[in-house]
């Protein structure tokens, strides 16, 4: 029934795939490449609801933190109706890694073009000499609207996907969470987390995070979030002066609340003398009801700022 | 471990050997026994992952058993594939891919119109080969793995035609592997994140093998599961 309220909303027109919890938006008319998007329910507005213009082209949602299956991923995939190929973008979890590595597979035993793009921004998951090991949050976004937008300029299938690969090696997210979200079959917490505690580094799917601290006031817990960003960075050895940053809600913080980050987000770049041309705060890549945020950012590099800031819309994420 | 009670097979084909009806019945009574430990099993996933893989192993199951009811399977193999190709579309997530590969590469083993030890065996094989081509996982990682490699050389072993005792002896060797996997550092799955965190827990998807293979056991034994 929440698929049915997504295609029965007005701004941007969704048309669902077959039975599957897939969606295509069909208005990127002069594309050439195609985006396909997916994962897990659970996260909304991810990842049907980001399927639109200047976004993506095709998106496929499994049950509630389980991948989608792999009739699911193809039948989107062949909906979409690449000219030039169509790159998939998802979060590097085991679960997806296996879905849409089949339906890839698949894909290509039927002659189709793809490449397979696994966003992995989350940088408590693994240290930065194992950045291809970490999983995907909120960093998606940046993946899916550095790909579209380099569609949109009609850009050749490889380069469409270096750009693409680009954005994820250039995207780093850190996330925590004050109160665990509810699994919807008991009603249970998915963790404890004593009052007063908050979990560092919190995955998407209630999952525990790496670590965990003592409550902090935002003032100081954001510049420390920001200072273990820039470290990260510092380690890979890219360096940061302008970014693009995401201010984004687990499920039950405040907009209030998330207003207040992104003016601590903002404080720390500054500090950090980094200009920041794109800047958002909302809840874009959800974990139910949890209560928490992240922080995501993408150093923007001469070829990486205009695909960011090009202008998209669709439920979950509109760039004017 | 969930007791329950599987009421045995009628084997008409004897002891030793299932024809195409009874794999069927095989199948649909340990997928039943799997579906009832749900609430066990998302009692050990809420300790390293997000808390459903009892509750999706059950869907998937209960899935397949609905379409095996209508099946028409021509050989054993096809019933193995139906079952794979069930869990993959009901479940989604890692466990529903994985179960699909173990299930589905009885496709590719020789067909078969008579289960008995050996070509169960085979077919087995043929699902823990495609599963480690896939996952790269070995014993150690602390997946399903860890179940199905002490059970597959425990049916291998076993030096009997009875089925009933090598399914036995396999569930308990299974059973052995998925308590095993306590005390090891995931290296697959989202409890791999969590690292050393996750060393107490006991793996939910080895568990679920574990309970897989007590079901087969239980559906060609004259006992209580």
């Amino acid at each position: 029934m929440a698929l049915q309220g997504l295609l029965s909303l007005t701004e941007v027109p969704l048309e669902r795939v077959g039975d599957h919890l897939g969606v295509v938006y069909r208005g990127n008319v002069k594309r050439r490449v195609k985006l396909v998007v997916g994962g897990g329910s659970g996260h909304e507005p991810l990842f049907l609801g980001v399927a639109g213009p200047g976004m993506a082209d095709g998106a496929v949602n499994g049950l509630v933190f389980a991948a989608p299956n792999p009739d699911s991923i193809l039948a989107v995939i062949e909906e979409t109706g690449a000219s030039d190929g169509t790159v998939l973008v998802y979060g590097n979890y085991s679960g997806d890694v296996l879905n849409f590595g089949v339906a890839a597979e698949e894909a290509n035993e039927k002659g189709i073009k793809l490449a397979e793009i696994r966003v992995h921004d989350d940088i408590a998951s693994a240290p930065p000499g194992k950045i291809e090991d970490r999983r995907g949050i909120a960093g998606d976004l940046f993946v899916f609207k550095a790909v579209a937008a380099a569609a949109d300029q009609q850009l050749a299938f490889e380069e469409v996907v270096r750009i693409g690969e680009k954005a994820n090696l250039h995207t780093r997210s850190l996330g925590v969470a004050s109160k665990a979200a509810t699994t919807i079959d008991t009603g249970e917490p998915m963790f404890s987390l004593p009052e007063g505690e908050i979990e560092v580094g919190m995955g998407l799917h209630g999952e525990m995070g790496v670590r965990r601290s003592g409550y902090e006031p935002a003032e100081v817990l954001v510049p420390r979030m920001m200072g273990m960003l820039f470290d990260d960075y510092a380690a890979s050895g890219l360096p940061l002066r302008r970014v693009g940053a995401m201010i984004n809600g687990l499920g039950s913080t405040t907009v209030l609340e998330l207003l207040l980050i992104a003016g601590h987000v903002k404080e720390a770049l500054a500090k950090g003398s980094i200009d920041a041309p794109f800047l958002v705060a909302g809840q874009f890549a959800t974990s139910l009801n949890m209560t928490g945020f992240s922080i995501s950012l993408i150093a923007l590099e001469e070829e990486l700022e205009p695909m960011i800031t090009a202008p998209a819309a669709s439920f979950g994420f509109v760039k004017l | 471990m969930p007791i329950g009670r599987i009421q045995k097979l009628d084997l008409k084909l004897g002891e030793h050997k299932l024809d195409i009806e009874q794999t069927r019945i095989l199948l649909t009574k340990a997928l039943r026994y799997l579906a009832d430990g749900a609430d066990y099993l998302n009692e050990l996933d809420r300790a390293i992952g997000d808390g459903d893989h009892g509750t999706t192993i059950a869907r998937g199951a209960k899935f397949v058993i609905r379409d095996l009811e209508t099946a028409q399977p021509s050989n054993v193999n096809e019933v193995f594939v139906l079952v794979g190709k069930g869990m993959m579309k009901s479940m989604g997530g890692a466990s529903g891919i994985l179960y699909d590969v173990f299930f589905r590469a009885a496709q590719d083993a020789p067909a078969i119109t008579q289960l008995d030890c050996r070509t169960l065996t085979e077919l087995f094989t043929f699902g823990l080969r495609d599963l480690k081509l896939k996952t790269k996982a070995e014993v150690g990682d602390k997946t399903m793995v860890d179940a199905l490699v002490p059970a597959l050389s425990a049916l291998d072993q076993a030096a009997t035609d009875s089925l009933s005792a090598a399914l036995n002896v396999a569930a308990a060797a299974a059973d052995k592997g998925a308590r095993a996997t306590v005390g090891l550092v995931p290296k697959f799955g989202r409890a791999k994140t969590l690292g050393e965190r996750a060393i107490a827990a006991q793996d939910p998807g080895a568990t679920s093998i574990a309970l897989l293979f007590r079901g087969l056991a239980g559906a060609v034994t004259e006992t209580d599961y």
